[in-house]
């Protein structure tokens, strides 16, 4: 068995989403200073929130979009999807002209200096259940009109929290939750492995229902991943939507095409032997080559950059470099112990 | 260059892993099972970090000893915002391929050992470190063992920010502890500042470490009410308890600042004994056999006035000093005294410098003068048990190898040659049997620089070499005034070959090392 616990938090840290947190808090900000200027979204209750994996604090270096959902706390049934978002977009125009784009239930506020773009939602109570989730327009029609779709992104925030302080580490130490850490490194297994569809949210998702299947209790990341990805792979190749966490008796949806789901479904089976050969490997240089291989590079970036450091005794093949250029302060001290200088 | 870690460190972890350790990456967390004196095997839970593994060892905390157990000795304060301390687990300095602690299983055994010990109360404990359970001060606080004293003392503060503590009745440090000497150099600067009161005691045998204020009330027993008005008085800032653990004597300074809001606060400084006793510990194995040995140093240049500091140094007290020369600032690169001292006579400039190893140098005369005549050779020799020849003058040495033939008195010669490549010591009278080395001729060189106003050409020898050189003339002297006797008539460091033998090989030379030379 090969951990190596160290080089994970380094790979951890390596997919840190890093300046793009700070782009992303700037950027809501501009997005719901704008919308909560306005008289008319006002009076509806205007509630800019993040949400999305940004929110969730599982997204990975780069991240490209984020999400702003703005609840309208004070809408009711009455309100046309189409006529708010168009509203919504001129407002935007007016705080970041040339920059908005309409998209089929959603306007998008480009922010070239920042290299990503924000999400604008509306959001409404749901219609039968105001106090627990929101409704948002599934595909908004020319006359405005749009059927809604219920949602709870707030609520996966929460189940996420659950789950992090639910799978640790270590017992003694309530802060080492390994949920996060391995949704955060399976996202990144995804771009590795190319994966367009199925999106990150699908794979978030499925992870979580891994945890809560498997119920993991493992001392290292490592542990954690192999066994997670495992799942995660069976479960795709099963091909049944995954259930909602968030809503009871919903599931998941992807416009991933069969093809799609099936290759996905591959190239995670591929990890998931991958990671299992990592972990089993007697020898470091080995194992490090394998994790290597399984975290690829960083995706979105000006150079790709491998996610996982490999030792500096370790040549890329996983074999080791001969040891005179290894063996750090050994022999130590030609001397022997009884010196004074 | 960011480095991951080597081998050696990932295989360590692994094996803690493997031992039912959790591994974040940073810290390691997982059991250890330990025998309590009476409660047989249990299982406690420690945390360990390893960031410069295997070049020091890992700092473990205890999370959980597994049964309700006082942490006393051997445990480090908790880092600021930390709850836990480290446990001193290995005092001692070790190279990284030999360290204990690169098993895992040898760090496992230790902690359960510490806990063990933990629970038995360190019996036979000799650490004497009671300063590391309180916050620490960065001032060092000075005291003289062999002046005991007890009750209230005197707190001054010198120039370096050093707390010497005095007695009451005591004039001004510092040197209130040294004997008395008109001669010592004033110190630059202002004089020391007196700084309040310091409570002086002996606690005897303590079992227990000092982590607060009344950790330390409970030591100073029935003084103990007297001691804390005195400090919430403020005139008390500043205490020196001598204590003992394991018959093994120690000190704890402490200094105490009290306000109305927050009481005593109390941090631990650094002490240091300023008895002779104590500064001569690092003198070598032989400065009790050199205290009362005359020698006399003829020439005060480079060699000579290195030769006088390293006897100092090395406890030998007796010193005449003799050179006629005054320093020049172009000296100062092969000379123990510093530019401040230019000007004044070589010997006094020496004399200055013995005085910051040790402000009593009344057993040290001066004398700015040479030796000219085989009369005053011979007078010098029949005073002292032996003289250094550190003249580098062929006129000198030839005087005092003539008087030391006339009293069998000896002389030791030290000397640089072909610039610092060779250096060379002889001892005169030969014994019986014994041969010098032959001797080297001197390379005239036209082109050696001249100081400007200086009449004599400037030897290019490196202050290395006038190094070297002193350190073999020391070893011989201190081998014929000790009585051992045990080297040769000559010795010589050639620190680069030159054409003639013997010396056309690097390393040390003697007649005993020479082809063709007879026994001795």
């Amino acid at each position: 068995m090969t951990t190596l616990a160290t080089l994970f938090r380094s790979a951890l840290s390596n997919i840190e989403p890093g300046d793009d947190a700070k782009h992303a808090a700037e950027a809501h900000k501009q997005v719901s200073d704008a919308v909560t200027s306005d008289d008319r979204l006002r009076d509806l209750g205007a509630d800019p929130v993040l949400i999305g994996s940004y929110k969730r604090d599982v997204s990975i270096r780069r991240v490209k979009d984020v999400d702003v959902f703005v609840r309208l706390t004070g809408a009711d049934d009455s309100l046309l999807p189409g006529d708010i978002l168009t509203h919504t977009i001129e407002v935007l125009e007016d705080a970041f002209p040339g920059r908005v784009t309409r998209q089929h239930r959603s306007a998008m506020v480009d922010f070239p200096e920042f290299d990503l773009s924000v999400d604008v939602v509306i959001a409404r109570p749901c219609v039968n259940h105001p106090d627990d989730h929101w409704q948002i327009p599934q595909k908004i029609e020319e006359d405005g009109r749009a059927t809604w779709v219920e949602t709870n992104p707030t609520r996966m925030t929460e189940l996420k929290t659950q789950a992090n302080q639910q799978f640790l580490l270590s017992d003694d130490d309530p802060t080492s939750g390994a949920y996060v850490p391995v949704v955060k490194l399976v996202r990144q297994i995804r771009r590795a492995c190319d994966i367009d569809k199925p999106g990150g949210f699908y794979f978030e998702v499925l992870t979580y229902h891994a945890f809560q299947d498997e119920e993991p209790t493992e001392n290292t990341i490592a542990d954690y991943l192999t066994a997670v990805l495992r799942s995660v792979a069976d479960a795709l190749a099963t091909r049944a939507k995954p259930a909602d966490p968030t809503l009871d008796g919903r599931t998941i949806s992807t416009s991933a095409t069969t093809a799609q789901l099936e290759e996905a479904a591959s190239r995670m089976a591929e990890a998931a032997t991958l990671a299992e050969e990592a972990l089993k490997a007697e020898d470091t240089c080995v194992s490090a080559a394998k994790w290597r291989q399984l975290l690829g590079t960083t995706k979105h970036t000006d150079d790709p950059e491998h996610v996982f450091p490999l030792p500096d005794f370790c040549n890329t093949d996983g074999t080791r470099k001969s040891s005179s250029t290894i063996t750090r302060g050994a022999p130590a001290v030609p001397a022997g112990n009884d010196r004074y200088a | 260059m960011t480095l991951t870690e080597g081998p050696e460190a990932l295989l360590w972890r692994e094996n803690l892993v493997e031992a039912g350790f959790s591994d974040d990456g940073a810290h390691l967390r997982g059991p250890v099972t330990w025998e309590h004196p009476q409660g047989g095997l249990i299982t406690a839970r420690v945390e360990m970090e390893a960031e410069n593994f295997p070049f020091a060892p890992p700092q473990v905390r205890i999370l959980d000893p597994g049964v309700p157990l006082d942490f006393t000795f051997h445990v480090d304060r908790p880092a600021p915002r930390h709850t836990l301390g480290n446990l001193c687990l290995w005092e001692d300095s070790w190279s990284a391929d030999v360290a204990p602690w690169l098993e895992a299983q040898t760090v496992l055994d230790r902690v359960a050992h510490w806990l063990r010990r933990t629970a038995l109360g360190w019996p036979g404990d000799r650490a004497c470190d009671l300063e590391r359970y309180l916050p620490r001060e960065d001032t060092l606080v000075l005291y003289d063992s062999a002046v005991p004293l007890t009750g209230l003392a005197r707190a001054k503060k010198d120039g370096n920010g050093a707390v010497s503590v005095v007695a009451r009745s005591s004039g001004p440090p510092p040197g209130a502890h040294q004997p008395k000497d008109r001669r010592r150099p004033k110190r630059a600067g202002k004089p020391p500042e007196d700084i309040g009161w310091v409570w002086v005691c002996d606690v005897g045998a303590v079992d227990a470490p000092v982590r607060s204020w009344s950790d330390v009330l409970a030591l100073l027993g029935a003084d103990a009410d007297k001691v804390e008005h005195e400090v919430e008085l403020t005139r008390t800032r500043w205490m020196l308890i001598h204590y003992s653990r394991g018959g093994v004597p120690g000190v704890l300074a402490l200094h105490l600042s009290y306000t109305s809001a927050a009481g005593v606060e109390v941090r631990s400084c650094e002490a240091a004994d300023t008895s002779v006793e104590t500064r001569m510990l690092r003198a070598g194995a032989s400065a009790g056999d050199l205290a009362d040995v005359r020698v006399a140093i003829v020439g005060c240049g480079a060699i000579g006035s290195f030769v006088a500091d390293m006897l100092f140094r090395s406890g030998l007290r007796h010193l005449d000093l003799r050179d006629h020369e005054t320093l020049r600032p172009g000296n100062v690169v092969r000379h123990v005294a510093g530019l401040d001292e230019v000007g004044r006579p070589k010997v006094e400039a020496v004399r200055r410098a013995l005085c910051r190893i040790d402000p009593n140098t009344s057993t040290v005369s001066v004398h700015a003068s040479g030796v000219w005549t085989l009369d005053q050779a011979v007078a010098l020799l029949q005073r002292h048990d032996l003289v250094v020849d550190a003249t580098g003058s062929a006129r000198a040495t030839s005087l005092l190898s003539s008087a030391a033939e006339l009293t069998d008195q000896v002389v030791v010669s030290a000397c640089v040659q072909r610039d610092g490549d060779v250096v060379r010591v002889d001892r005169m009278p030969l014994r019986s049997s014994e041969t010098y080395l032959p001797p080297l001729t001197r390379d005239d060189d036209d082109n050696q620089p001249r100081e400007r106003g200086c009449g004599s050409p400037v030897s290019l020898t490196p202050p290395g070499a006038v190094l070297a050189a002193a350190e073999l003339a020391c070893r011989v002297i201190i081998d014929e005034v000790s009585g051992s006797r045990s080297l040769p008539g000559s010795l010589a460091d050639v620190r680069q070959p030159q054409p003639e033998a013997p010396f056309d090989r690097l390393g040390l030379v003697s007649t005993r090392t020479t082809p063709g030379s007879g026994p001795e």
